[in-house]
């Protein structure tokens, strides 16, 4: 084993991880004043990562989609990722019930917590009060339209788009673009094909280098997060947290059970892979950040078919989030006990349902944005969510962790699970 | 030589009082009061007195009206102290009226010269008392449970869902708000409360969605406990507004008028955060 590999091994271990965010946690504790100035450095590897995520992508997809249209099967391979995707969301959100009915965060709250809630609340002035115009109605929202959906998905200038880091957009034009370079005569299409594979190489390459710091990377960004908010709201949302804890790690530990599975191989063998991408998004807590070292795990280590693998994992990372879902149903129940609304069999399921389609409609949103589609579920219970979010906000540090670290592994699985599987790993030579 | 000169200056006006209406003659005619000067009667009644008598409810109002050890505060006992002062009076409260209605109407009856406590200007009271100019514009402000509201408001941003309120208000009973609520919140039940901590409380337990106050009575109930906002929220108008003036008697029209100037002549201009930080302290 190489120095450099040595160091990524060590850099993303999952005891490293956890070591890291909680020296971070302790230093934004104990240097609130200094940590604040550690921002910067989480922006600026953030940024350096999300640099990498359009070329990677737009290589990645076209060069994997020329390839399967050139072998064919795309059509099932395509059946089989609606098939998965649906699965797993339905997974997720149904754990996340589960878990949250079995912990029962929120409820049977001491007064004392109430009002340390209360304060986290009213410390933002715009949650607690509402100024506005009796006499001038504002002008109504517009309803969304078909037209508005589509303008969502599809790019009317794909430079704009990129520019922007309209992901979504990206990954359309690029699966648009991966279709019709798959049906243009092979020797014209082979130059383009080299060129966007030296492309994809070269932004693993710029991957691997960056994740090396990730443990400085991780006490920075967990310090400076914890400066801004404090650990009151940790102490105050121990239940909640500490319930989304429980369900990712269940969801995590399935999603690793899957990959074994379907990978044919022992589950040391699994972890070990699966450590750069759960590195990547506990530090990055972006998804999209994650797909090098994800198709890097799927197509390197546990040996999947690396042209279906590179189609797949920007699909999962865009469209499949359990990780989300399963916050959602976690979130809507923890507001549904913190005011007291006891929830009927029913009402569970159509949280359930609610937070799945909700998953969905997250593609593309990050972080705290895709938090409010939790008042979706929210509102059909007859529940307010404005003070509820300002609890969630609180807690992201933490929960966003866990969220992407859910969302990266089981899209992993996800993936895992729609490829074929790959063939028997050789006998390690002792 | 001064009585001749102002006997003559009183009978001029004698003169031109009948030359007016006849309905107004008997207010334009001056009084002649002990230290000389020639006054309306309104203003007259007072000096002559000695006194100005201010009605007042018998309930504190701060930051507006308070008591402490004995001694009247606030922002309308120091308005009231100062046209005593110009008028060269003592000055006596009288706290008998249990509502807001009711320091109206001791006025309105002549029990009292002029009435404060926080009053705003309203129909009903309109009919039987003159009102000074506003020394304040008071935002309206409702106190909310945001679980009964949720309920109410379903799928409707919050300013929609407040506009078209359906739920339950609560106001004080005998108060300007009982008016306001049915003039602003049309398709609400309004709930009467004898008194504003009983309004608050039934918000507190969800018994009624919303209480319905102006903004410093509202915003002060979350700034004394802040823990309640994650049970309770507030919303505040920007242009609705109780317009705070001070009570004069139905035929006392000079008397208003000095009040006006006394209003006029105030130099710091009150605002909610200025009231909420004065109670604070």
């Amino acid at each position: 084993m190489t120095k450099s590999q040595r160091l990524k091994q060590f850099a993303t271990s999952p005891i490293t991880v956890l070591l890291c965010v909680l020296a971070g946690a302790f230093l934004g504790w104990a240097a609130p004043v200094f940590s604040k100035h550690l921002t910067v450095v989480g922006v600026v590897y953030v940024d350096l990562l999300k640099m990498i995520v359009l070329p990677f992508m737009v290589s990645a997809v076209i060069f994997s989609l020329q390839k399967l249209l050139r072998d064919g099967g795309t059509a099932v391979i395509l059946g089989r990722v609606a098939v998965v995707f649906v699965a797993f969301s339905v997974i997720a959100a149904l754990l996340g019930a589960f878990g949250t009915l079995l912990i029962q965060p929120g409820t049977d709250m001491s007064p004392a917590t109430h009002a340390a809630l209360g304060l986290i609340v009213d410390s933002n002035a715009d949650s607690s009060n509402t100024e506005m115009a009796f006499h001038t109605a504002e002008t109504p929202p517009k309803s969304l339209t078909l037209r508005d959906v589509l303008a969502t998905v599809i790019s009317s200038n794909i430079f704009a788009s990129l520019v922007n880091g309209e992901t979504l957009k990206v990954l359309v034009f690029a699966l648009m673009c991966g279709f019709a370079v798959g049906h243009v005569p092979g020797k014209i299409a082979d130059s383009l094909g080299q060129t966007l594979e030296a492309i994809y190489h070269a932004c693993q390459a710029l991957t691997r280098w960056i994740n090396l710091p990730v443990p400085l990377v991780l006490i920075c960004m967990t310090a400076s997060q914890i400066a801004d908010t404090g650990l009151e709201p940790m102490r105050a949302m121990f239940g909640f947290v500490v319930t989304f804890l429980a369900i990712s790690t269940v969801l995590l530990i399935l999603a690793v059970v899957a990959l074994g599975q379907r990978a044919g191989c022992s589950y040391t063998t699994v972890r070990d892979s699966m450590r750069g991408p759960f590195s990547l998004g506990v530090a990055t807590n972006n998804s999209a950040t994650c797909m090098p070292a994800m198709v890097e795990a799927l197509a390197e280590h546990l040996k999947f078919a690396r042209s279906q693998v590179e189609l797949l994992v920007p699909l999962s990372v865009s469209l499949l989030r359990s990780g989300a879902i399963a916050y959602f149903v976690c979130g809507t129940m923890f507001v549904a006990a913190l005011y007291g609304h006891d929830l009927s069999a029913m009402e569970v399921g159509a949280v359930v349902i609610i937070s799945v389609l909700s998953g969905f409609a997250s593609t593309g949103m990050g972080g705290i944005t895709s938090i409010t589609l939790m008042a979706t579920a929210c509102q059909y219970l007859g529940l307010p969510f404005e003070a509820a979010f300002i609890l969630f906000v609180a807690v992201d540090p933490i929960c966003a962790m866990a969220r992407t670290a859910v969302t990266v592994i089981s899209g992993c699985a996800a993936v895992a699970l729609v490829c074929p599987r790959p063939m028997p790993m050789p006998p390690e030579i002792t | 030589m001064r009585l001749t000169s102002v006997r003559w200056r009183s009978f001029l006006l004698v003169i031109l009082g009948w030359g007016g209406l006849a309905g107004a003659a008997a207010q334009t005619a001056l009084v002649l009061v002990p230290d000389g000067r020639l006054l309306a009667p309104d203003i007259a009644r007072i000096v002559i007195r000695g006194e100005l008598i201010v009605a007042l409810l018998n309930k504190d109002t701060p930051p507006f009206v308070q008591e402490k050890n004995g001694v009247l505060s606030g922002v309308d006992i120091e308005l009231m102290q100062k046209v005593a002062q110009e008028l060269k009076v003592t000055i006596r409260f009288e706290r008998i009226a249990t509502t807001y209605d009711g320091v109206a109407m001791r006025v309105a009856g002549g029990h009292a010269d002029l009435g404060v406590s926080k009053l705003a200007r309203t129909f009903k009271r309109a009919q039987s008392v003159l009102f000074s100019t506003p020394y304040m514009h008071l935002e309206h402000a409702l106190l909310i449970n945001r679980l009964a509201f949720a309920k109410v408001a379903g799928d409707q941003p919050v300013s929609q869902a407040v506009r078209n309120f359906n739920g339950t208000i609560g106001v004080l009973a005998g108060s300007s708000w009982e008016e306001f609520v049915v003039r602003n919140f049309t398709k609400a039940s309004p709930v009467r409360f004898a008194a504003w901590d009983q309004a608050v409380d039934a918000v507190k337990k969800g018994v009624v969605v919303a209480a319905y106050r102006d903004a410093v009575e509202v915003r002060s109930v979350m700034r004394s406990d802040p823990s309640l906002a994650l049970k309770l929220r507030t919303v505040t108008f920007s242009d609705l507004a109780s317009v705070l003036c001070v009570v004069v008697g139905p035929n006392d029209t000079v008397l208003k008028s000095f009040v006006d100037e006394v209003v006029a002549n105030q130099h710091e201009k009150l605002t909610v955060n200025l009231l909420l930080k004065q109670m604070e302290r």
